[in-house]
């Protein structure tokens, strides 16, 4: 009972010493002089003071007195030494800052379960295609209710899909937003819950009531957040709908920009289109919700077995035989699960390349205070009491390293979700909260547990042995620590290496288009224009952008920098086959603008016009595929998905370009002039002969004041739509190219300190040396020698981890092997010249030590 | 001496009144023939270790010799302890002696 009252020493030594006196009284009476009679007395008694700290000892929380003592031993030592305590505070503050911030963004993205009830049980269920590699196809109508009612794993399911329209602004044009036509059980099969009024019911959606929930952005944006937004109407396109509830902030399902969800019989496309659509026609997202104690694999086997079961049931219609189960976790974060793991890999290793750094500081200064250590070891101090300091030491290091760190995370964490790709979902939601700052402080106590463990260790066990083993033996210990250090920094700098190398030829490839200089707008007229009206309005936006001063040319196309294939084409001659070209109408003088040669024919004219033949201009690429001995001018083809689907005969052949992202192939691909391929939406392509970004204003509102009732849209540079494709590489990129960075800093500060304490070390014998006629040469090599073999063992282990581990990055990789050759060559000479460099230093240290003064040293 | 009879011999001592450390000390030496030499630093020890139990409790007062000490009193509990402790040391007692002569603890 420690906090009982505590009898002081005082009290306790008069006692002993009243002891004493009747002990002499005692002994006196057998006729003894008072002063021998004492002298027996305490004969008699033993360790005075022995006893006296015992009972100071009793019912004290010793283990708190001892962490008192040694944590302002600690702090005072500190103290004395400010660079030495800089240096390893900066060092970890490094380490744990990089795995906190990283840790943040893991645990926003990763680890936080989604904000659903009971997540885990929900999933993405899609038709698939195995044999035309359709992985994940949408979902029919017909085929959802068929998979509900015959499903017994499942719980619930619920079809949806998104939907954009255009709501009014008072002053300006309209804006675009997104809408998500779901269904009445969609909400309550996520589990959510409007902040403000209600949701809507099943009643309402077979009656396809006009009704719209709100997301909160457009609750706060539109009608200031007012309670009386209920009982309103919201106008899209030209519906009203009546507004019923406001779903809170946190809640951007099914799409992250989702401003309002409706039923989805209420749109105009349910009588249109939808209600009788044909059990081929999968353009539905479908959610279900598993039971509870059902595995993912039982569920998918149930699925498996409905699926083939309707195909055969349906065998008519052109459907997608198989069925997907993919868990709404995976379906959110898979993309980007390995780059992040890949990231806190890196970043781990940074950490422990930090630890053996401090663990070598400590370690070299534990040798210098060797004698302290002998000293407290001969009056009494135990081994564990030793340790204990170390640990205490380190510890205190470490907390301050932490604190340091989580200031360091927190900056770089707004840099990262500033700068971070935005396919990353929830990263915006990445910051420090009570998860982090435990993870935190157990990395802290980490680092101090694996920094102080090598030295208590040598302390411990060479205390015993003359000063000289001792040395020897910390040499070695440290010289494992520099080893260590050396194969995890080459672990990551060939990772880096790999990913920098597929970065670079990535950016080297020829995207086929001059995008520099380039903007692009896109514009989407909407509902509610006739076909000729849009080809007039586009034909007119790309003259009025031509007209603006600082533009060289103008055009626009279906979609600059994404296309999907067409379900078929059919080649005059032979039969329609699967594997289709993309189909894209353009506008204007498009090849001119974006810099894509015309290699053979003719470009499109004013004569191609609606009632003409139709024409198409292809890419080398589909040229190659369809005709590869013969030459494609006036041959046809035809699309027999497309109504109506005539004869099209090419006309032209251009140079390829690459429209999926350049890390894809190109695609074969069909330019359709507009007006034979009418399209609501088109990109408006800008070349300017001025920088791009002081001209895009005027471009805008050029185009802009033609027609107020189109959406508003934005101006960016093609360049800039280029960048966020390799966004999430560049990202990943970098991040892993300064962690080895980093990591490459700390192994040469490493390999120094080492170096510096064996020249250190050895003055006396390089001065013996050089006494007897060694030369500067000798000494030099003597020193490069010792760390060079360090530095190569150490690239050695760290080629071997590296063959192991880079495997693990080869789907993040661009044209080069998990293995290679160059990244495996290049990375261990980087790390044998910062070696070298590192050793550069202590070793003209030690040739230009004077024999005479190191001869006098000791 | 066993771990924990030097508590017993103390509470022992303590039964006829209160004494102080070294007259604890002496009685257990003259009263066991001289066969237990007390440790006095254990002593000081064992005896704090009983006040913190509240099995004795202390006060510092004149000795006959006129001198100043403290003076240790058995308690109540100190008491029903000694009780305890007294059958479960009869008991470990018998059962040892039992099995060291088994033939004389047959007759």
């Amino acid at each position: 009972m420690f906090w009982r009252k505590k009898r002081p020493s005082r009290d306790f030594a008069d006692e002993i010493h009243s002891h004493l006196e009747h002990e002499a009284d005692d002994l006196q009476q057998s006729d003894e002089k008072r002063a021998d009679a004492e002298t027996a007395a305490r004969r008699a008694f033993g360790n005075v003071t022995l006893v006296q700290e015992a009972s100071y000892q009793r019912g004290r929380w010793l283990l708190y007195d001892q962490l008192a003592r040694d944590l302002r031993h600690a702090l005072r030592l500190f103290w004395r030494r400010p660079g030495f305590s800089t240096v390893v505070v900066l060092t970890l503050a490094l380490g744990i800052g990089a795995n906190t911030a990283i840790f943040s963004v893991i645990n926003a993205v990763l680890l936080r379960p989604l904000p659903y009830k009971e997540p885990a049980r929900l999933a993405m269920l899609w038709s698939a295609d195995p044999a035309h590699s359709i992985q994940e196809g949408r979902v029919s109508l017909l085929n959802l209710a068929d998979w509900k009612t015959r499903s017994h794993t499942f719980e619930d399911m619920t079809p949806f899909i998104g939907q954009t329209f255009l709501l009014g602004n008072k002053d300006g044009p309209p804006e675009r937003m997104r809408s998500a036509r779901v269904s009445a059980n969609f909400f309550s099969l996520l589990g959510v819950e409007p902040i403000l009024g209600r949701l809507f019911s099943a009643d309402e959606e077979k009656r396809g009531e006009s009704v719209v929930v709100l997301s909160y952005g457009l609750w706060q944006r539109r009608f200031g957040g007012s309670m009386q937004v209920l009982g309103s109407d919201l106008i899209m396109d030209t519906r009203e709908s009546r507004i019923i509830g406001v779903m809170p902030a946190s809640f951007q399902y099914p799409f992250a920009d989702t401003q309002v969800w409706e039923p989805m019989t209420a749109h105009p496309y349910w009588a249109a289109r939808d209600r009788s659509s044909p059990r081929s026609s999968s353009i539905w997202y479908a959610l279900g919700r598993i039971r509870s104690g059902v595995a993912w694999q039982e569920a998918q086997s149930e699925l498996t077995v409905i699926g083939s079961q309707l195909q055969s049931e349906h065998s008519e219609s052109k459907n997608l035989p198989d069925i997907r189960v993919v868990p709404l976790y995976t379906q959110t974060t898979g993309h980007v699960q390995l780059s992040l793991i890949v990231l806190f890999g890196s970043v781990v290793l940074m950490l422990l390349i930090a630890c053996t750094n401090v663990a070598n500081l400590l370690l070299a200064r534990g040798s210098a205070r060797e004698r302290e250590f002998s000293v407290r070891r001969a009056l009494g101090a135990g081994r564990v009491a030793l340790a204990a300091q170390l640990l205490t030491e380190s510890l205190v290091l470490s907390v301050a390293g932490g604190s340091l760190g989580l200031a360091i995370a927190s900056a770089a964490l707004r840099a990262l979700i500033a700068f971070g790709p935005r396919d990353i979902p929830r990263l915006n939601e990445a910051h420090i909260d009570p998860h982090v700052l435990l993870f935190t402080l157990l990395l802290s106590l980490f680092a101090a547990t694996v920094s102080a463990l090598w030295p208590a260790m040598g302390t411990g066990t060479t205390l015993a042995r003359s000063r000289q083993w001792n040395t020897v033996a910390d040499l070695s210990i440290r010289n494992v620590l520099v080893v260590a250090e050396f194969s995890i920094a080459l672990v990551l700098l060939a990772g880096a290496g790999l990913l920098l190398r597929s970065f670079v030829l990535l950016q080297s490839v020829n995207p086929g288009f001059r995008p520099e200089d380039l903007l692009v707008m896109r514009i989407d007229l909407h509902i509610g224009k006739t076909a000729d009206q849009q080809v007039a309005y586009f034909r007119e936006a790309i003259q009025r952008a031509q007209s603006v001063p600082g533009v060289h040319s103008a055009a626009a196309i279906s979609d600059l920098l994404r296309s999907d294939p067409e379900d078929s084409v059919e080649i005059e001659g032979r039969p329609a086959q699967k594997n289709a070209p993309c189909d894209d109408g353009i506008a204007g003088p498009f090849f001119e603008t974006a810099g894509i040669p015309l290699k053979r024919g003719r470009l499109f004219s004013d004569q191609d016009r609606r009632d003409s033949p139709p024409v198409a201009i292809i890419n080398e690429t589909m040229a190659r595929l369809y005709w590869p001995n013969d030459d494609p001018l006036d041959k046809r083809f035809r699309f027999p998905s497309q109504q109506p689907s005539p004869w099209i005969t090419v006309v032209g052949v251009t140079g390829d370009m690459h429209r999926q992202g350049l890390e894809n192939q190109v695609a074969p691909q069909v330019f359709r002039p507009h007006a034979q391929e009418t399209d609501d939406m088109l990109d408006v392509i800008v070349r300017t002969s001025a920088g791009p970004q002081t001209v895009a204003a005027s471009v805008r509102s050029a185009i802009q004041s033609m027609d107020k009732s189109v959406a508003r849209f934005n101006v960016t540079t093609v360049d800039q739509q280029l960048g966020e494709q390799t966004a999430a590489r560049r990202f990943q990129t970098s991040l892993l190219s300064l962690f080895s960075l980093a990591a490459l800093l700390l192994s040469a500060i490493g390999i120094y300190g080492l170096m510096h304490f064996f020249v250190a070390q050895r003055t006396n014998e390089i001065g013996v040396r050089m006494a007897l006629g060694a030369r500067q040469v000798n000494v030099l090599t003597l020193v490069f020698r010792q760390g060079l073999t360090l530095a190569t063992a150490g690239i050695a282990v760290g080629i071997l981890g590296a063959f192991a581990l880079t495997r693990l990055l080869s789907t993040l990789l661009y044209s080069v092997t998990p293995t290679d050759a160059v990244t495996f060559a290049t990375a261990p000479a980087i790390l044998l010249v910062i070696a070298a460099l590192a050793c550069w230093i202590p070793a003209r240290r030690a040739a230009r030590i004077d024999p005479m003064l190191a001869l006098r040293h000791d | 001496m066993l771990q924990g009879t030097l508590d017993l011999l103390i509470l022992r001592t303590l039964v006829l009144g209160s004494r102080h450390g070294q007259g604890i000390a002496r009685a257990i030496q003259q009263q066991s023939d001289d066969v237990f030499l007390v440790d006095h630093g254990s002593l000081y020890l064992a005896l704090q270790r009983l006040e913190d139990k509240a099995w004795v409790k202390a006060a510092w007062g004149v000795s006959a010799n006129n001198r100043k000490a403290r003076f240790y009193t058995l308690t109540a509990k100190g008491r029903r302890q000694l009780a305890q402790k007294t059958s479960q040391w009869r008991r470990v007692a018998k059962a040892i002696s039992r099995i060291l002569a088994p033939g004389e603890a047959e007759v």
